[in-house]
């Protein structure tokens, strides 16, 4: 699979607009259609001023939810292992506000929908008072409870603030005839959108020198586009399109796509239901459940990004300027209504293209659309960066690259695209922050190898039963292998890492098995388990087994000798007076590597060389597997024992066999093993219990661990039954 | 190897056309009420009976602009997955003034699970397609509504036939038939060199004829499993760039498969995978069978297996059989290396001569072929590729080397 390109494409009320490509950089074609003339809705809500502090609390808890739910606790960088728990909490009560004001968004946009259709004067007059008697009421206690905010928060804009007076007030006096209020409101934003329009047309007369074809991959933009954006029962679900010979992979994204139909008709029923029941009895009732509304409308994701606007904008402007503003992004903001980034990749050949995309979709695509979903909701963030490009590509340029570098410059959407297609295609990690707030550690997940197998081998009952095959199992006896210096690592972590995931970076060794970290940073080994877990994932660290003169180290079936020249300059440099090649010469023959060691003061030193081997993968431990076989010696012992004569079957000379299975041994293999344990009376127990791990399955290390033996203990095994034991060496 | 996993099942078949008045439409459909069009729903009589639950339907407007889409996209393979689905097309367009919009778009859409590996049909849709394209340009067979008709069972048929046989036959006129088989997409065979050796899986004699290529039937009796491929090309008299394209060919349907030279000097090691042919014990009778010296008595599989377990890195064949007193055991020591390296067990060790860069001016005498092996010397190349290259024996070859002084070995 090949990576060729991401696109941006979004459908706004200008169409369907390609809005950024990367890497290949085409000229911009405007292929923005001049915007007609459309009335703006009006939204009551827009107009009310609520706590910034609300919001950014909702905007944090978010962030949780989406990592969690996306990047899995021990695989995110930004999650820090001791907040777990509290952070949960907060998603949790998230989703709860969620659920509450995906209703009330539903409900501000029947509003918002009444009153479009208002405008053609269909609207059944009686329902819009309806309507409108509940709202005032809304209103004003949203007005309320953000005043009682603004008071502990000190927030406060006077002009928001004055302008949300107005309304109410507004509101309140055109109660009774709602309809004539809202033309002149209507009109009122009419006008002031001629502004931003008449700009637009002198943008469009300017460039026309720029209408040669966009292209992109050898596609016109505006095709790209337009296949890109499929229909919305499409979207919100991954898109993979072929064409040919390249695939375009998404998830394309509806920006409205929470508010289901069903809940806004349940709250639409609610609220008719509650003006026909007698407003007067339900009055305490409705009292409370407004201020609970009110509450939470303050949370309502897709006007936050209004407030933002107009913090950034109002503070040194006059009211005219700031109107107009307002005004401009209201409507763009509601007209765009589907985004989608396009991930172009040249399929391979063989089977696991499938697989491959869908590990680009889940890793990568749906946690970058996600968060840039979060990002648009709450800040209008890719309406802002795409009116940001498609500016920036109006302007006139001397070609693509000089055009790229500016938009690269200025948009930080464009930025994130190109640093993740730039880390994709040299296969790393792209560390981005969208809008500087939703953190994002992308990468398509390496497939880990266990440290005691090969990668080429066929899964073994047990991985398959584990089912987390990518993943090798932990074992106390394992060490974990930093791939970088700790500082690097230490730099590379966002704000708030865990402080035990620092100090492991800051102590651990090769050297050391997790059951001795365990007593130094004291801590559980399942805890130690997944903070390696998490290293090994962001490709900071490898699982190996402890780094040892004992062990048995050869060069690597896959090292890599076209790198050898650089190796040895940079072996060199770590490790002065030392010759690379030397080492890898004698490493031929499968030995200790303390035999290789030239004085027993160099030992330290020729640790740290088989580290930086381990490191750059160019030597690999062999282990030594065990197999049990039975002579014909034991045989006929067991044979004559039993007196169950047929002794034809040892006309052959040679008639050993091999016990495949130790642990599920048939009656006459049990005999042969018993038989063969009585021949050294000294470690027939010992023996015995080592039995079930003669299938090539355990290496030494592993029979130590987990029968609790020394050395010595399997030392004297393999030298007592010399004759019967295979041993076998290999990664 | 990869084994195929049979064809993927196709779900449907449906005929899209663009209709002058109805835009994209949906003419013909098997099964029928597959797919829906929620816009048109009106017009299907038979809507009353739902033949599958709505989540098994396809919802054809969703797609419609896939199906039937503008010019650029026609006559180019496309396929859209949706959740359930992934729908595979070719649509067509024939530009000409009878048609009432001067232009006819049509496609034939096939429909598979969303995971369905479906490569091996991507020929089959785009034939379909040519096949159509070339019937309504020669013979008006969608223009005239009487021929179009028939589209219906051609649609039925190949359905049945293509899920049941994998191939089918459908005539259509005098002139025409469709003929259509599935093939097996395989992956694209690795690069072979020239010190690689061919060893053949199957008999390929028997199944060659003489209708097929040329090169392919001089070089069939020289893949011996001995013969490397500079040798097949240079007893065969073929040229080497043939010779592997034809090896390739034969590495691509998995008839061949390639192995090192045989050498006593070589090394092995013993991979994990071993713990297969202890629980396999079909493969097993097949080892002893294939190892033993002919017409001796075989030897007992677990000797074979303790044999194949004493071999490891630094230990040379002749060392190993010398230790392992190999020779008293009626085993044809090739064929044991030979079985292991094709069963994925064995793993050949090969031994890179690498100078360093201080030392590249050491040889002691100067000779005529200096300057040919000292690029060679710089770790990528082993001793089978440079032997090869330059028509050496491994001996030779460490004579040569024991020259340069400060020349090192990796193993690898």
């Amino acid at each position: 699979m090949q990576l060729l390109g991401i696109v941006l494409v979004c459908y706004s009320s200008r169409g369907h607009q390609y809005v950024f490509g990367y890497p290949t950089n085409p000229s911009y074609k405007s292929t923005a259609t001049i915007p007609s003339p459309k009335v703006p809705p009006i939204n009551l809500i827009n107009s009310i001023n609520y706590s910034d502090n609300n919001f950014q609390v909702q905007s944090d808890s978010y962030t949780s939810t989406f990592s969690e739910a996306y990047g899995s606790q021990q695989h995110n960088l930004s999650q820090s292992y001791q907040h777990i728990h509290s952070q949960q909490q907060i998603s949790g009560s998230y989703k709860r506000n969620s659920d509450i004001s995906i209703k009330l968004k539903s409900s501000k946009e029947k509003i918002k929908n009444s009153y479009k259709t208002d405008n053609n004067i269909i609207m059944n007059k009686k329902e819009l008072n309806r309507e409108l008697n509940l709202k005032p009421n809304l209103v004003n206690r949203i007005k309320e409870s953000n005043l009682n905010s603004n008071k502990n928060t000190s927030f406060s804009i006077a002009h928001n603030n004055n302008k949300l007076n107005n309304s109410n007030n507004e509101k309140n006096i055109n109660n009774d005839n709602g309809k004539s209020k809202t033309n002149g409101n209507l009109k009122k934003n009419s006008n002031n959108h001629s502004h931003p329009q008449i700009i637009k047309d002198g943008r469009n007369n300017n460039n026309n020198h720029h209408n040669q074809q966009e292209k992109f991959l050898g596609y016109d933009t505006q095709f790209l586009a337009d296949i890109l954006s499929p229909k919305s029962a499409l979207c919100d679900q991954k898109f993979q399109l072929t064409i040919n010979n390249l695939t375009f992979v998404g998830h394309p994204t509806l920006i409205n796509s929470d508010s289901l139909p069903n809940k806004s008709n349940m709250l639409n029923r609610y609220l008719k239901k509650r003006i026909n029941n007698n407003l007067e009895i339900d009055k305490i009732n409705s009292l409370n459940q407004n201020n609970k509304y009110a509450h939470l409308i303050t949370s309502s994701p897709t006007n936050s990004h209004y407030n933002s606007m107009d913090n950034s904008d109002t503070s040194c402007s006059d009211d005219e300027n700031t109107n107009k503003n307002v005004n401009y992004s209201k409507n763009d903001a509601t007209n765009l209504t589907m985004f989608h980034v396009v991930f172009i990749v040249k399929p391979s050949d063989d089977k696991s293209f499938d697989n491959e995309i869908d590990k680009l979709y889940n890793n990568v695509i749906l946690k970058l659309s996600h968060g840039l979903q979060h990002e648009q909701r709450y800040r209008s963030y890719i309406m802002k960066q795409t009116d940001l490009i498609l500016s920036l590509k109006d302007e006139s340029y001397e070609d693509s690259n000089q055009l790229m570098d500016c938009i690269l410059c200025q948009s930080s959407l464009a930025r994130d695209l190109a640093t993740i297609y730039d880390a994709l295609i040299s296969d790393k990690i792209s560390h981005i922050v969208i809008n500087n707030s939703v953190d994002l550690s992308l990468q398509i997940p390496p497939s880990i190898p266990s440290p005691d197998e090969g990668s080429d081998i066929l899964l073994t009952d047990e991985q398959i039963l584990s089912n987390d095959a990518s993943f090798p199992t932990l074992r106390p006896y394992h060490a974990l292998l930093l791939l970088e210096d700790p500082e690097e690592i230490l730099k590379s972590f966002p704000k708030d890492p865990s402080p035990t995931l620092v100090e492991l970076i800051q102590v651990v060794t090769p050297m050391q098995c997790f059951e001795e970290l365990q007593s130094i940073l004291d801590c559980s080994l399942s805890h130690i388990y997944k903070l390696a877990a998490h290293l090994v994932y962001w490709r900071k660290a490898r699982i190996i087994n402890v780094i040892s003169i004992r062990n048995v180290y050869v060069i690597s079936p896959n090292a890599d000798l076209n790198k050898l020249p650089d190796l040895c300059k940079d072996f060199e440099n770590h490790f002065p007076g030392t010759d690379l090649l030397s080492i890898f010469s004698e490493l031929s023959i499968p030995r200790p590597f303390s035999s290789i060691i030239p004085s027993k003061d160099q030992r330290t030193l020729y640790l740290e060389i088989v580290t930086y081997f381990l490191r750059h993968n160019l030597v690999t431990q062999l282990h030594m597997y065990l197999y049990l076989s039975i002579s014909q010696e034991i045989k006929k012992r067991v044979m004559f024992n039993q007196s169950s004569s047929e002794n034809d079957e040892f006309s052959s000379s040679d008639n050993s066999s091999i016990i495949p299975n130790p642990s599920e041994t048939s009656d006459i293999e049990n005999e042969w093993i018993k038989a063969l344990a009585a021949t050294q009376p000294q470690a027939e127990s010992l023996f015995l219990r080592l039995v079930p791990y003669f299938t090539g399955k355990y290496h030494v290390e592993e029979i130590i661990f987990r029968e609790n033996l020394t050395r010595k203990d399997l030392k004297i095994i393999l030298s007592k039954f010399r004759n019967e034991l295979i041993t076998i060496l290999h990664q | 190897m990869d084994l195929f996993q049979g064809f993927p099942k196709l779900h449907a078949i449906f005929f899209s056309e663009f209709h002058p008045i109805q835009g994209p439409k949906i003419t013909y459909a098997i099964p029928d009420g597959f797919i829906y069009s929620s816009s048109s729903s009106s017009t299907n009589s038979n809507t009353s009976i739902p033949l599958f639950c709505k989540e098994n339907t396809l919802d054809f407007d969703a797609i419609s602009e896939y199906v039937i889409p503008k010019p650029e996209l026609c006559n180019r393979l496309v396929i859209i997955g949706t959740k359930k689905y992934k729908v595979m097309g070719y649509p067509v367009s024939i530009e000409n003034s009878k048609y009432k919009r001067n232009a006819l778009i049509f496609n034939l859409c096939f429909v598979f699970d969303n995971n369905a590996d479906s490569s091996s049909y991507e020929q089959v849709v785009t034939k379909m397609a040519f096949i159509l394209k070339s019937l309504e340009v020669e013979s008006n067979f969608l223009y005239n509504s009487n021929t179009k008709q028939s589209l219906q069972n051609i649609i039925e048929q190949l359905l049945e036939d293509l899920n049941s046989y994998s191939e089918c036959q459908i005539p259509i006129n005098e002139i025409y038939s469709i003929n259509l088989k599935l093939f097996p997409k395989y992956p694209n065979p690795e690069e072979v060199h020239d010190y690689q050796v061919p060893v053949s899986i199957i008999n390929l004699n028997k199944l060659s004829d003489k209708y097929w290529d040329l090169t392919a039937r001089r070089i069939i009796p020289y893949i011996n499993g001995v013969y490397p491929i500079k040798r097949i090309a240079e007893v065969a008299d073929v040229d080497i760039t043939l010779v592997k394209i034809t090896i390739q060919h034969f590495l691509y349907y998995g008839c061949v498969k390639m192995v090192d030279i045989f050498q006593f000097s070589n090394i092995y090691y013993i991979k994990p995978a071993i713990r297969k042919l202890l629980k396999d014990e079909e493969m097993q009778a097949q080892c002893v069978d294939f190892v033993v010296k002919q017409g001796r008595i075989p030897p007992s599989f677990a000797k074979i297996f303790s044999l194949y377990c004493s071999l490891k890195h630094g230990l040379t064949i002749k060392e190993w059989i010398k230790e392992n007193n190999v020779i008293s055991y009626n085993i044809d020591v090739r064929r044991l290396i030979l079985f292991g390296v094709i069963k994925g067990f064995l793993q050949r060790v090969h031994k890179y001569p690498i100078l360093p860069n201080q030392y590249q001016n050491s040889l002691i005498d100067k000779n005529e072929n200096e300057q040919f092996i000292k690029k060679y010397l710089n770790g990528r190349h082993h001793y089978d590729e440079i032997c090869t290259k330059l028509s050496y024996s491994p001996k030779e070859l460490d004579e040569i080397l024991k020259r340069y002084s400060g020349i090192k070995f990796i193993w690898k």
